[in-house]
This record gives structure tokens, C-alpha cells and sequence, in this order.
């Protein structure tokens, strides 16, 4: 089974989210912070994790950072979920260290389309 | 433990010395430490130093001294208050070195501690050195100022009371805040600390164009220069000034202009307009009729000057509070909004059951509703420019009348920067369709944060017409230092902090104009292009 961690604060993303993959049969968690975020990736081992950027405290861009520099978690593929969409924003979060990236709000097609490829 | 010898001479000197191990232990104190804190050696010999002398809030100032020490550095004439015996604060100068034994061991720190009431220079010496200081102000043919490092005036020569129509006593005591024109405090605040933090002034030792404000409040233009010297521990500024005559400027202004055609070029940090190179006429009624038309033209133009200022103001509010205002919105409404689409989405995938022709055609309603509104958000986002909210007022506008116009409204700032304008305006160009209110704004805020930027050097405007649009450049010498730090010259004016830039971007934009920015020479161009016909746009 494909457990995928979704970290996003805003609660209608989140239930949306979280919906969707359970639909396609995937395991999903969800959490609202980078804190709890990390916590939950020391104790559970995922396969793919969902990050919000704009998020309170730290953003997302840090806590993939942290968890990309980590040994242990750096195999672990992290996609922005952003509700940034200008031109050349794809560009920069690859930049940032992400592997994929995906606009809010969310097109059911393109989404479940390019998460396919995570199932393990 | 030190040499014998050298503890019985330490015991004696009349600097209270006090020695602690690195744990804070106090192994030496001699009798002008017993006679300057009241504890006598075998009170305090193996207590720590911090828990006996020190008040709470110097702690962390007591510590950071002892590291600093550690660390190779000179600690020497730090100014602290701990406390006595008897509670009471007392007022000390501190020197710490390292304490060694005598194998050279380091085995902690000592302190050197003076009474900082008692190192001021005392009796005849102190009466004397004042009596020195106030014949010399008081003979000397310069108008002189002198303030301490906090601003406050100390003395005063004849020449300046006459100049600033305050008598000495006035003066006395007053912080310099008073003989300088508000405008400039905020400035003169920010230059006095850099000058205490960093020992460097922009403007020791240059001559510069300033304001000065005299008892009554009438303000007259001068020329400043400023020293700075310490004597003991103490920073002190002396400022020389000298009134500059209006008649001398409106000379010199023609100076200003003729030394393009001669190529001659004023002398670097000297102001270009100083006295001795137009000796002073007796005022006559003319000049005096001249004078008082110049007061009153720079009063005119520093007016709106002001106006201009406070117009950006506006527009960085009106900005600021419709860009933040749609941010929320925008992040508000989209987070809800994507819900309620990725649901529809989910229904109509039919994973969960089928659904009734009714509910199918109910849910793909909701489901462009709310795509509808996402791409009314998605305008709004686009629409962010701030600009919306201000309207242009078109008109034709004489190019060359609008950059004598700003060159006016700089003239000021420029002689405070010891900055050169100068302009290049094509033959042939002479109107533009603008709104005049706001390309003054955009060739103010240019030139201005050129000026800003500058000390000495020159600003230079270029104007000319290609084909249906017309090009304006200003190129300051002074702002080559700012790309440096940014890496992209082209992203200069986008730079969040540079309100100047800001705006006057937004503005060339709704003149439906580009502006950019590149490097010339080691300087910094900015170009903007923008229709000379506009049409009317309904914005």
C-alpha cells in the first residue's frame, strides 16, 4: 500500500485532499505544520509526501529542505502543493529541491494522472 | 597564583584591581578595590565577583567582556555601574586583562577599575581647559559650533550666534536639533549614530549645502562642514558653517551650467558654490529685492517638493492596502472555492455510486459556478498592480518645462549630496501626452533616489523622441553601488524597498510604457519609453 503524508493547513484542501487519495486507494495522513510534519516522518515510514508552501511557521520550502538533507528521508519524493501559479514557478520549486509540483486549486485529472506514478 | 612581588604592588596602586579565575572566583583584591566597593579582601576572596557586585542586568555585559578578552581582545575605558557594599550603584570605568601565573599560565581575568566620577578632569585643569576653549570660541572670525556625541551644544563663537540670531546662553545645553530643519533630523539622527557605531561620517570633513534654522524659525541656506575628535574618552563634533548669500547662488547656478560648455570641472567634495570664489558685494536693494524672490521660490519648491513626496506616499498605501486586501481575499476564497470544485469533480467521477440525471445536472452547475469564480479571482490576482485606484489626467506637456520643473524640486537635496544635474534634451522634442502630476512624480523619484544614493558625482537625464515613443534615462554615479549588492541590474526596480522604483514603475505602466534598467559604464541607467500620443485609457 502507498502511504502518502499530506501537509497542508488550510482544512478544505486538506479534506479534499486526503478524499481524492483515499479514492485511488492510497493510505493518507494528514498533518497542518512543518513541525508535526517531521514528527510524523520519524515515526512512519511514507512513500510520498503532498507539502503546502505557504504554511504556518515554517514553510514548505524549508520543511522539504530538512527532510531532503536527511539521510534517512531523502529518497522519500516530495511534491509542492501550492496555490502559487505564475509562469517559471514550477521552474523554481524544482529548483528548490522538489519533484514535482501541482497548482491549487487542484485538477482532479491531472492530479490523480501524476500521482499514478507513485504507487507502489 | 601571580608572583608575590607583583600582588604587594598591585595591592598598592590606586586602581581598584580584582582578579577572578574563569569560574567567577575572585582569588585577588587589592586595598583601592576594598576603599572603592567597601568589602574588605577577606569578604570576598573565594565568593563569586557576579553574585557580590554586579547588578543583574550587567551580567550578560560582564560576561561578554570576558570572553571578548579571552579572545585576544583589548577591553579598556568600558563604562558600567556596578554595585558597592551598601547597595548603591557606583559609576566605573572598566579595563580587563587576562590574569596570568608566573609560568605566563592563563588562570583567569583581572579588572582595572577606575571611579568614572573621579577620572573627569578635576579643579584648576577643568576650569582652566574651559576658560581656554571659551576665549578661543568667543575671538574666533569662523562660525563655529560645538556639540558631544549626544548633540548637545557645548559651545559657540560670536560669528555663529550671529549667523543662527541666538545669543550663547541660548544655545548652550540645547540639543542641535534646534538649528536644523525638521526635514533633516531624521537624517542628521541616523548620520550621528553610524558616526558613534562605525567612527565614519558621510560627511566629516566635506563641505555640504544644507539648511539651517535661525531663533525665529526662518530657515536660510548654509554650508556645513563637520570634524569629528575625541578628547579622553569622549567624541566630540565641531561643526564649522557658513551662511551662503543667495546672490552668490544664482552666480554660481550659472557656473553650474557654463562649466559643461568649458568642460572645466568643479573640484570633488567642495561646494560648488562656496564664498571664496565670489567674494561677498554689499547687498544692494536689487539683491536684497533678489534674495528675498529666491527665499521665497526655494520655499515654493520645497513645498512641492513635500507634496510630490507625500503624493508617493499615497500611492504606496493605496498600493499596499489594495494589494494585501486582494491577497486575503484571493487566499480566502480560493482555499474553500478549489473544495467545493475537486468535490464536484470527485461526484462526477461516479467512484461512489451513480448518480440521478437531476443531481448530475444540480452538481455540474455548482461545479462552473465555481470555476467561474476562480477565474474572477485569477483577474483580481492579475489586476494586482495597485494602480487601478488612481487616475490619469492627461495633457500636453512641455518635456523641457517638466525637467527644469524637477531640477527645481532637487535643487536642494542635490546641494546637500554635492550632486551635479545635469540634462540632455533632444532639439526636436517638445511635447509629450501625459499626466503631468505623475511624470513629475516619475522623473522625482528617479532623479531622487539618484541623488539619494550619491555623494558628489553627478545625475544625468537624457530625453528624446524615437519614432511614436518618447525615451527618458537617468543615470546616476552613485547608484552603481547598489546592483553590487544584487547581482541583476535587471531586476533593480522591482526591489520591494525601493518604494521610488516601485512606483514609478507602476506609473510608466499605466502611460502604457516599459521601464528598465542596465548597466552603462559602471553606472546604473534607468530607461523608460513611453507613447508620446497616449490614448485615453478607461482605467
Amino acid at each position: 500500500m502507498t502511504k502518502v503524508l499530506v501537509v497542508e493547513d488550510s482544512p478544505f484542501n486538506m479534506e479534499l485532499v486526503l478524499e481524492v487519495l483515499d479514492d485511488m486507494g492510497f493510505i493518507a495522513a494528514g498533518v497542518t505544520n512543518g513541525a508535526d510534519a517531521i514528527k510524523n516522518t520519524e515515526n512512519e515510514v511514507y512513500d510520498l509526501i503532498l507539502m503546502d508552501i505557504e504554511l504556518p511557521g515554517m514553510d514548505g520550502v524549508v520543511i522539504q529542505k530538512i527532510l531532503k538533507n536527511n539521510i534517512k528521508y531523502k529518497n522519500i519524493p516530495i511534491i509542492a502543493l501550492t496555490a502559487y501559479a505564475m509562469k517559471g514557478d514550477k521552474e523554481r520549486f524544482i529548483a528548490e529541491g522538489f519533484d514535482d509540483y501541482i497548482s491549487k486549486p487542484i485538477n482532479m485529472d491531472d492530479f490523480t494522472h501524476r500521482l499514478e506514478k507513485y504507487r507502489k | 597564583m601571580p608572583g608575590l612581588t607583583n600582588m604587594d604592588i598591585l595591592s598598592l596602586v590606586s586602581d581598584a584591581i580584582i582578579s577572578i579565575t574563569d569560574e567567577d572566583i575572585i582569588f585577588f583584591w587589592n586595598r583601592s578595590a576594598q576603599n572603592l566597593f567597601g568589602w574588605k579582601e577577606n569578604e570576598v576572596i573565594g565568593k563569586k565577583l557576579s553574585a557580590l557586585a554586579v547588578p543583574p542586568e550587567r551580567l550578560a555585559e560582564k560576561a561578554k567582556l570576558e570572553d571578548e578578552v579571552k579572545s585576544g581582545k583589548i577591553i579598556t575605558g568600558i563604562e558600567t555601574a556596578w554595585l558597592t557594599k551598601n547597595g548603591n550603584p557606583a559609576n566605573l570605568i572598566l579595563s580587563l586583562i587576562l590574569a596570568r601565573d608566573k609560568d605566563q599560565n592563563i588562570i583567569g581575568s583581572s579588572y582595572i577599575i577606575n571611579n568614572n566620577n573621579e577620572t573627569k578632569p578635576a579643579g584648576e585643569a577643568l576650569i582652566e581647559s574651559e576658560m581656554r576653549l571659551h576665549a578661543m570660541m568667543q575671538s574666533s572670525t569662523d562660525a563655529f559650533i560645538i556639540a558631544d556625541k549626544d548633540g548637545t551644544i557645548i559651545s559657540t563663537t560670536g560669528v555663529a550666534q550671529n549667523i543662527l540670531q541666538y545669543t550663547e546662553q541660548d544655545l548652550k545645553g540645547k540639543p542641535l536639533s534646534v538649528i536644523i530643519p525638521k526635514r533633516y533630523k531624521a537624517s542628521h539622527e541616523i548620520g550621528v549614530q553610524r558616526m558613534i557605531a562605525t567612527g565614519k561620517a558621510n560627511i566629516i570633513g566635506k563641505k555640504v549645502g544644507l539648511f539651517g534654522v535661525r531663533k525665529d524659525g526662518s530657515e536660510f541656506p548654509l554650508e556645513l562642514s563637520l570634524n569629528v575628535w575625541n578628547s579622553g574618552k569622549k567624541i566630540f563634533f565641531s561643526a564649522m558653517i557658513g551662511e551662503i548669500k543667495i546672490a552668490t547662488i544664482k552666480r554660481n547656478t550659472s557656473f553650474l551650467s557654463n562649466f559643461k560648455k568649458t568642460g572645466e570641472k568643479p573640484r570633488k567634495n567642495s561646494l560648488i558654490f562656496s564664498e571664496d570664489t565670489y567674494p561677498d558685494e554689499p547687498e544692494t536693494v536689487a539683491s536684497r529685492l533678489s534674495r528675498i524672490t529666491m527665499d521665497s521660490s526655494f520655499i515654493k519648491y520645497r513645498r512641492k517638493a513635500e507634496e510630490l513626496q507625500s503624493e508617493n506616499t499615497r500611492i504606496a498605501l493605496a498600493y499596499k492596502a489594495e494589494s494585501e486586501f486582494l491577497a486575503t481575499i484571493s487566499r480566502e476564497f480560493r482555499d474553500p472555492l478549489g473544495s467545493i470544485i475537486g468535490f464536484c469533480e470527485l461526484l462526477k467521477r461516479k467512484t461512489h455510486g451513480d448518480l440521478e440525471k437531476k443531481q448530475e445536472q444540480y452538481i455540474d452547475t455548482i461545479h462552473k459556478s465555481g470555476k467561474s469564480l476562480i477565474t474572477l479571482i485569477d483577474k483580481f490576482e492579475l489586476k494586482r498592480t495597485g494602480a487601478e485606484k488612481i487616475h490619469l489626467v492627461m495633457g500636453k506637456i512641455f518635456v523641457i518645462e517638466i525637467i527644469n520643473e524637477t531640477f527645481n524640486l532637487l535643487k536642494e537635496k542635490a546641494l546637500e549630496h554635492n550632486v551635479e544635474l545635469t540634462k540632455d534634451i533632444a532639439t526636436s522634442f517638445n511635447l509629450i501626452n501625459a499626466d503631468k502630476k505623475f511624470l513629475n512624480l516619475i522623473f522625482f523619484n528617479l532623479m531622487g533616489n539618484a541623488i539619494d544614493f550619491s555623494s558628489g558625482g553627478s545625475v544625468h537625464i537624457t530625453a528624446k523622441e524615437e519614432n511614436t515613443m518618447a525615451r527618458f534615462s537617468v543615470r546616476g554615479s552613485g547608484w552603481g553601488d547598489i546592483p553590487k549588492k544584487i547581482d541583476d541590474y535587471s531586476v533593480v526596480l522591482d526591489k520591494e524597498n525601493i518604494p521610488e522604483f516601485v512606483i514609478s514603475k507602476k506609473l510608466v505602466q499605466m502611460h502604457g510604457g516599459k521601464i528598465f534598467s542596465e548597466r552603462k559604464d559602471g553606472d546604473l541607467l534607468i530607461t523608460f519609453i513611453m507613447p508620446i500620443e497616449v490614448k485615453k485609457r478607461g482605467i
